[in-house]
């Protein structure tokens, strides 16, 4: 198995270094120990009140969603001016999360960063359930769903929604490849397990032909190569593309050529945030301390650092340079975000899911794991509500003024629906994090044994 | 005399009946030969009708009532549009007082949600120290339409009259549409329109009549191509009793509100006719002429407006 | 009936919430006058004559039309004041007008007068009263002559003593034929026809576009005279200017059609998706040829 690694580089050795000083004794540990300390395990009382409560808060938003079909898009809030609302926001939100799983897999394995590797499997599945939210979503907030279809018999590739429908899609499959992939050595493992689990039948069909034969891993690591590659672009343009439902309208606030890369920096840093959130979560209820370490913490929490100030600075750009000029169309529309009817959660959204975090995460101490998921979860709440900021108060600065209509529809507030759908979907994609998390091992059992023999073998 | 009784289609042939005497005649030839216009197809069903001067001549059914109907035009033809026509209008800013007799009879005609309007009139004003006026807005029609350029499914499309329609059998309600027009022109049926009634819920939907409003599909003002392939005017110019809309086909180089007929670049150009936002590069088929030499005081239009 | 009188009260009902009338918001029921049937005669290209009848009645103090309204047409009058001829019996639609041609079976009574008398009856309904109305009007025809360059003549003659003879002050508009209307020709709205029943103007719309070959249509119109009704003649002539629709409309553009998407980018669309999905199909099969190793170890094992 060792030879299956080629090249091992100063960087490995150095962070074997690390590990060996920090608070966690990785040497003492035998591949049984291991094997058994990542196991799936059963939900314990605190897992089952989890569970339950998700499915409740997803058959409310089910309720809430049949509702709107039986009604239509009148049980939201959305009216003509803010004709895009927290669905929308809500859909932004998924596809950025989503990004993180190229960026801890992709972009940290390219870059030859091999302390990440235990948390591969946290940022792919987040990955995934994001994604299939976000396409969910997008689906809850047509007039017609039932006409979905015709995307596929009338799709005109001028339009940024074909564009963003097959990136996702697109995307969907790379990141489930991606997650499949690393997974199949860990088959073998659990296949190999004295008890037979109720998802046996499931192991073996996914992976009972991984023998671990010297050829299989010599192409399992060039798929996971390619797929390393392949998904930075589309990645990249998930998100880009979503911007573009944005930047290709005349739209104060959205009429930007940074929106591109505004959104995708803003994404890593919510990806991020929401695996720190996830690294804890796993770590203490899953018993993983030896496996997620005060190191991982500690780099994670740079790399947040690292790109909430690259947010940071995309958001100067957002702001300050529109505000500098004060174009008669935006005024009114950076007047209620600076000072007016958005500003509390504007400068909640700034302070709380940017400036924060990041002042918290530049002291040693602020990256050990309780601080870092207080920062994590106010990052990820603080970006829930900037994708909001980023939608509504823009769709309620028009270039004429808003008349002739009734005076509700010149605001916007989420209705119980909107409110129960959203949040539902959130439940959802927790849900399947969840339960990917009892089936599957989250850490990667092969690629921790590699590791730890590669230590054992450096010593 | 219940006309709930009378299906749409009757209703629609009666309303049309006056039109299409008028379009049989606009020929080269005798007005009521085959093919007089382009537009209507002879049905080969012949009436005998009385001339002026007291003879019997031949008509051929589709021109005249009970059944004057223009040959039902298909899904395909509506994208098309209407061949050598480039239709526009002109709306004079100097003669709008805030009435909205144009918004009910547009309202009205489309069917338009109750809570809706295609039309709107707008109290503008500028800057600090300019002067107030009513603005109505329809839809523009832009030549580089936003709105069409966004659409998933070819479910709003321009055509070559220069009208931008919209297929309400076909929009999937993902208001992209709405987000990309600048004018803030399309409106969302968020319900079922509470103006349809159930049966005429079941009628087809036409492109060009925009009726039945659809649950769940943008509606916007369509220019009302239907009323000018029978050589008529659309709602809100017929409404306005100050003859506020001009409408025409630029190919003619003419608009009318029905009282007044001017030549189009004249009219432009005597009163500096311009285009709403064309910075933005939509280039609007609808020209506004500048509140000048205003027939009513802006307070005029308080009474009526409500916000 | 019922439904437009109901229309017509919600609407008058809104327009008085919207502050929209002087009235004030009291009056629990709309007040309903009677209705009124107004017939108007129209002669196309002298050839064709048709009637059109509108409904009305008075609510609140405003004319609005009545949709629905079976209103008979007979053709002048027998000695007892009644009606002989039926020309045709007419539904009003939404906006209260019908129309109607004459039938061939009613030749012999029009050949037999100069003049005629329209009557426009209505029975009693549960809305209104039977009412009745007249309108007469005297055989004429219009006629243009565009002899003379860019000079339009029109004359108006009526049908008099077996011949047609000139009629004086008769006001005709002269235009050109476009949507929904009639361009004037010249400066002047409106004409009047001298002793000999012509009248003459300049044409002064130089320019204009024609049809394909440079045709326009002129138009004559006599409007809602009292003694004549409407008449109204066209003719082409080719005073415009070559026209030739562009028909370069269906280009490729970012706001054409599912079928006219720019060239580069359908190119660059499909070059991404293809090499990325052929990565895809690559990695599954892979994933498959993993697979089939697995099994051939298997197999040896
Ligand atoms: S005004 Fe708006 S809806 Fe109309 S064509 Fe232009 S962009 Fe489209
Ligand atoms: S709402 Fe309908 S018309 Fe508008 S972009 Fe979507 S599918 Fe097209």
């Amino acid at each position: 198995m060792e030879n299956s690694i080629s090249t091992k580089n100063d960087k490995q050795a150095a962070s074997a270094a690390t590990f060996a000083n920090g608070r966690r004794k990785p040497d003492a540990l035998t591949d049984e120990q291991i094997i058994s300390d990542l196991l799936p395990r059963k939900f314990g009382k605190l897992g089952m009140i989890w569970m339950g409560i998700l499915v409740v808060i997803c058959m409310v938003g089910v309720f809430a969603y049949f509702r709107q079909l039986k009604y239509g898009l009148v049980v939201t809030n959305m009216r003509d001016y803010a004709s895009w609302g927290i669905y929308i926001s809500n859909f932004v939100f998924f596809v950025a999360i989503s990004l993180v799983g190229s960026l801890i897999t992709a972009v940290l394995r390219l870059t030859g960063v091999h302390w990440s590797t235990p948390l591969t499997r946290i940022a792919e599945i987040i990955a995934v359930s994001a994604i299939t939210f976000a396409a969910i979503i997008i689906i809850v907030d047509m007039g017609r769903p039932e006409r979905f279809y015709n995307l596929f018999l009338f799709g005109r590739l001028q339009s940024p929604i074909i564009w963003d429908v097959t990136v996702i899609t697109t995307y969907f499959f790379i990141s489930i490849l991606l997650l499949y992939i690393p997974l199949l050595p860990d088959m073998k493992i659990l296949l190999a397990t004295k008890e037979k689990t109720a998802f046996y039948k499931l192991y073996r069909f996914m992976g009972s032909f991984w023998k671990g034969t010297h050829l299989q891993f010599r192409i399992s690591k060039k798929a996971i190569n390619i797929l390393c590659i392949a998904i930075v672009p589309v990645a990249f343009s998930i998100h880009t593309v979503t911007s573009w439902l944005f930047a290709t309208t005349y739209r104060p606030g959205w009429d930007s050529t940074n929106f591109g890369p505004y959104f995708i920096s803003g994404a890593f840093l919510v990806g991020s945030g929401a695996v720190t959130v996830a690294m804890y979560v796993f770590r203490k209820y899953y018993n993983l301390k030896n496996y997620i370490t005060y190191d991982h913490f500690d780099r994670m929490g740079k790399i947040v650092v690292m790109l909430g100030l690259l947010y940071l600075y995309f958001n100067v750009n957002e702001y300050l340079i529109p505000a500098f000029k004060m174009k008669k169309p935006e005024e009114g529309f950076l007047d209620s975000l600076f000072v007016g009817e958005f500003a509390p959660l504007f400068w909640a959204a700034i302070l709380g899911g940017m400036i924060i975090p990041i002042i918290v995460l530049l002291f040693k101490k602020g990256r050990h794991p309780f601080p870092m998921f207080i920062c994590g979860i106010m990052i990820v709440v603080g970006a829930w509500f900037k994708r909001y900021l980023i939608v509504t108060p823009t769709l309620l600065h028009p270039f004429l003024p808003m008349h002739n209509v009734p005076a509700s529809y010149k605001h916007y507030f989420p209705s119980w629906e909107e409110w129960a759908i959203a949040m539902g979907s959130l439940a959802g994609a927790l849900l399947v994090v969840t339960i990917f998390a009892r089936i599957f091992p989250i850490i990667p059992i092969q690629e921790t044994l590699i590791e730890q023999h590669e230590k054992e073998h450096n010593k | 005399m219940d006309i709930n009784n009378t299906s749409r289609k009757e209703f629609l042939a009666a309303m049309v009946t006056s039109g299409l005497v008028l379009a049989g005649c606009s020929s080269k030839k005798t007005p009521f030969e085959a093919g007089a216009d382009e537009l209507v197809k002879p049905s080969g069903e012949k009436v005998k009708l009385l001339s002026v001067d007291g003879e019997v001549i031949e008509v051929d059914k589709a021109f005249l009532k009970p059944v004057p109907q223009l040959p039902a035009i298909t899904n395909s033809e509506e994208r098309k549009g209407i061949p050598g026509k480039k239709f526009v209008m002109v709306i004079d800013l100097s003669r709008c007082k805030n009435l909205r007799k144009c918004q009910q009879a547009c309202n009205h005609m489309h069917q338009v949600h109750s809570d809706l309007n295609w039309l709107k009139v707008y109290p503008m004003n500028e800057g600090e120290h300019t002067a107030p006026y009513w603005q109505p807005t329809t839809c523009m029609h832009c030549d580089e339409p936003p709105c069409v350029k966004v659409c998933p499914v070819d479910a709003t499309f321009k055509r070559q009259d220069g009208i931008v329609l919209i297929d309400s059998d076909r929009c999937i309600g993902c208001r992209f549409c709405m987000a990309a027009c600048p004018y803030s022109i399309r409106v969302f049926n968020w319900e079922k329109p509470d103006t349809v009634s159930e049966e005429l819920c079941g009628q087809p939907y036409s492109c060009e009549t925009s009726v039945p409003q659809k649950k769940g599909t943008v509606g916007k003002c369509d220019f009302c191509p239907d009323m000018a392939r029978k050589n008529e005017l659309p709602h809100c110019v017929v409404a306005c009793p100050n003859g506020t809309f001009f409408y025409g086909d630029l190919n003619e180089d003419s608009v009318t509100n029905g009282a007044e007929t001017f030549r189009f670049s004249d009219l432009i150009k005597d009163k500096a006719g311009y285009q709403l936002m064309d910075d933005l590069g939509t280039k609007p088929s609808v020209y506004y002429l500048p509140p000048a030499a205003r027939n009513f005081p802006f307070e005029k239009g308080m009474e009526i407006d409500k916000g | 009936m019922k439904r437009n009188i109901i229309n017509n009260c919600a609407g008058v009902l809104f327009l008085l919430l919207s502050g929209l009338t002087g009235f004030r918001a009291t009056a629990k029921e709309s007040e309903k006058g009677p209705l009124k049937i107004s017939i108007s005669y129209f002669s196309l290209d002298n050839r064709l004559p048709y009637l059109a009848v509108t409904a009305k009645c008075k609510i609140d103090g405003k004319f609005q039309p009545v949709g629905g309204a079976s209103i008979k047409l007979y053709l002048d009058k027998d000695s007892t004041g009644k009606g002989i001829g039926l020309i045709a019996t007419v539904v009003t639609g939404e906006k209260g007008k019908a129309t109607a041609d004459i039938p061939a079976s009613l030749e012999k009574i029009w050949k037999a007068s100069t003049n005629h008398t329209f009557i426009a009856v209505t029975d009693k309904t549960k809305d209104f009263d039977e009412t009745n109305t007249e309108l007469s009007v005297a055989k004429a025809r219009i006629t243009i002559d565009t002899a003379d360059d860019k000079n339009v003549v029109a004359t108006f003659t009526e049908f008099k003593d077996n011949q047609w003879v000139a009629v004086k002050g008769v006001e005709i508009k002269m235009g050109i034929k476009r949507l929904g209307g009639e361009l004037q020709i010249g400066e002047e709205q409106s004409y009047t026809t001298d002793s000999l029943g012509k009248v003459k103007g300049e044409f002064k719309k130089l320019g204009m576009p024609g049809d394909k070959t440079g045709n326009i249509i002129l138009v004559a119109k006599v409007e809602d005279n009292d003694a004549y009704g409407s008449l109204r003649i066209e003719k082409t002539v080719p005073w415009g200017v070559k026209f030739t629709a562009n028909d370069d409309f269906f280009t490729r553009a970012l706001w054409g059609s599912q079928f006219h998407s720019p060239f580069w980018l359908v190119f660059m669309a499909y070059s991404i998706v293809i090499g990325v999905w052929g990565t895809i199909i690559y990695l599954i099969f892979l994933i498959l040829k993993i697979k089939q190793l697995g099994k051939e170890e298997e197999k040896l094992s």
